[in-house]
């Protein structure tokens, strides 16, 4: 099947409610809030500042959106009616690739244009976009593409959404944990291991790409490349 | 000479200890209709899910159309399985588009194919609302989307009202008429020998007989004894 075809099936299935409420409250929490209470939120914020909290809600509603959206292909066994429609396996992952990619374009592009909005009504000029770097932008990027591969992954591992929603739960406990016994480590010995172990954490950190230590954008590769050949092999050699 | 459209060759699959197909071999040539027939646990769907792709066997080979690798020749294989696998919460007429989209087929067949199955009406309500007998009609039409020369059909009359078994019969002798090769199984053996002119019966994942309509009622009274038949 020619990639653009591909995409092209994978944009059609996207029209659908649960996209649509994903979006719209992210617009929602991101230019109509912050619009909404204006004077309170807005007075001390800039652009950076608020790249932050678009981040923090879209990685959110990139995870959720995409566990929603790839489990649907489990249910009531489509993925067997795809491979006999002409999807090779392979391109089963591709798709969760696009899918991935298109939730990602969302938020940036309603990133974007909230961003817009929100800095034309409070101070009628672009300056929002002034105090961003770069690198924060890429780290935002990156970040919520990472949080995609880990939603297609939970997927592809345990099937249908309930499974993966209540995996996401009991690692966010897990990792809790390791959290405080990290800085309990850290006050000990001034070293915090366990921030290795805690992969969702570490997935956040990715905004902050340039604060990031090489170490541990080598163990997130590291997290990825165990996520996307899991999904990819799941999808090429199972029975289904 | 008579093209063949499937080769089977000492097919063997094992779910663990227990075997499930044990060295099936037959061939199936252009413009048959192949009704497979066994008790449950014979190993028929077992057979088609790895004519299909789905299930890998652990030896023996096969071809369709030639090729080994079932994903090379989708395009000219329909498949009606007994539940239709399809997006429960969009409409019948988007889940056709989706197929229609994978297979390169223009939409406009996606209309045409919903009025032939007697779907035109409810073409925009959810899958999920649908009867059974809706659903089938829907996995037909998906099926025949691409206008294949070979239908694969699962069970295709089971849980049917006797209208539904009535469309069903209708359909596979107008692929008849059209040439097409047909495989089929099904428990209703009296609607299955309407329809077939070859068969195949399977039994504990053995392959106890293979041949004509003839041939069969020749060696036994009906199907039906053939299957009771201790071979």
């Amino acid at each position: 099947m020619h990639f653009d075809r591909l995409v092209k099936i994978e944009v059609y299935k996207l029209a659908r409610t649960d996209y649509y409420i994903f979006t719209g409250l992210f617009v929602l929490t991101n230019f109509v809030l912050p619009l909404v209470v204006g004077d309170l939120l807005l007075q001390n914020l800039d652009g950076q500042t608020l790249l932050g909290f678009y981040h923090s809600v879209a990685t959110k509603f990139v995870f959720w959106g995409v566990i929603v959206a790839a489990s649907r292909e489990f249910d009531n066994n489509v993925n067997r009616k795809r491979l006999l429609n002409g999807y090779k396996r392979h391109e089963l992952f591709i798709s969760q690739v696009v899918l991935v990619a298109l939730y990602v374009l969302s938020m940036l592009i309603l990133a974007f244009v909230s961003l817009t909005g929100l800095s034309l009504i409070t101070t009628g000029d672009f300056s929002f976009f002034i105090g961003i770097n770069a690198v924060s932008f890429l780290g935002f990027f990156l970040s919520l593409f990472t949080w995609g591969f880990f939603a297609v992954f939970l997927v592809n591992l345990f099937g249908r959404a309930l499974w993966p929603i209540l995996i996401y739960f009991a690692l966010v406990f897990v990792e809790m944990i390791l959290g405080l016994m990290g800085k309990l480590n850290e006050a000990q010995n001034g070293v915090d291991h366990l921030k290795y172990f805690r992969p969702m954490e570490l997935m956040n950190d990715l905004y902050n790409l340039g604060g990031f230590p090489k170490g541990l954008i080598l163990v997130l590769v590291i997290y990825l490349i165990v996520f996307q050949l899991t999904s990819f092999f799941i999808l090429k050699k199972a029975d289904i | 000479m008579t093209e063949r459209i499937i080769s089977v060759e000492h097919l063997s699959k094992r779910y663990g200890k227990q075997l499930a197909l044990n060295e099936v071999s037959f061939v199936v040539e252009k413009g048959q209709v192949l009704g497979v027939v066994g008790p449950n646990g014979s190993g028929k769907t077992t057979l088609f899910s790895i004519l299909l792709g789905l299930r890998k066997p652990n030896s023996g080979s096969f071809s369709i159309f030639g090729q080994t690798n079932p994903e090379d020749v989708r395009a000219k294989v329909g498949v009606i399985l007994d539940q239709g696998n399809f997006y429960a919460g969009i409409s019948a007429k988007k889940n056709l588009t989706i197929s229609a989209m994978t297979k390169n087929v223009p939409l406009a067949k996606v209309d045409e194919l919903l009025e032939k199955v007697g779907l035109g009406e409810v073409g925009s309500k959810p899958f999920k609302s649908f009867s059974y007998g809706m659903k089938k009609r829907l996995e037909i039409a998906d099926a025949l989307l691409s206008d294949p020369e070979l239908v694969i059909m699962d069970e295709p009359t089971n849980g049917l009202d006797p209208e539904g078994v009535i469309f069903i019969r209708e359909l596979i002798m107008e692929l008849k008429r059209q040439g097409k090769t047909i495989v089929l199984s099904s428990h209703y053996l009296e609607e299955i020998q309407k329809v077939c002119t070859h068969f195949l019966i399977l039994k504990k994942g053995e392959l106890v007989f293979h041949g004509s309509q003839e041939a069969v009622l020749g060696k036994f009274d009906s199907l039906e004894s053939a299957l009771t038949n201790k071979l």
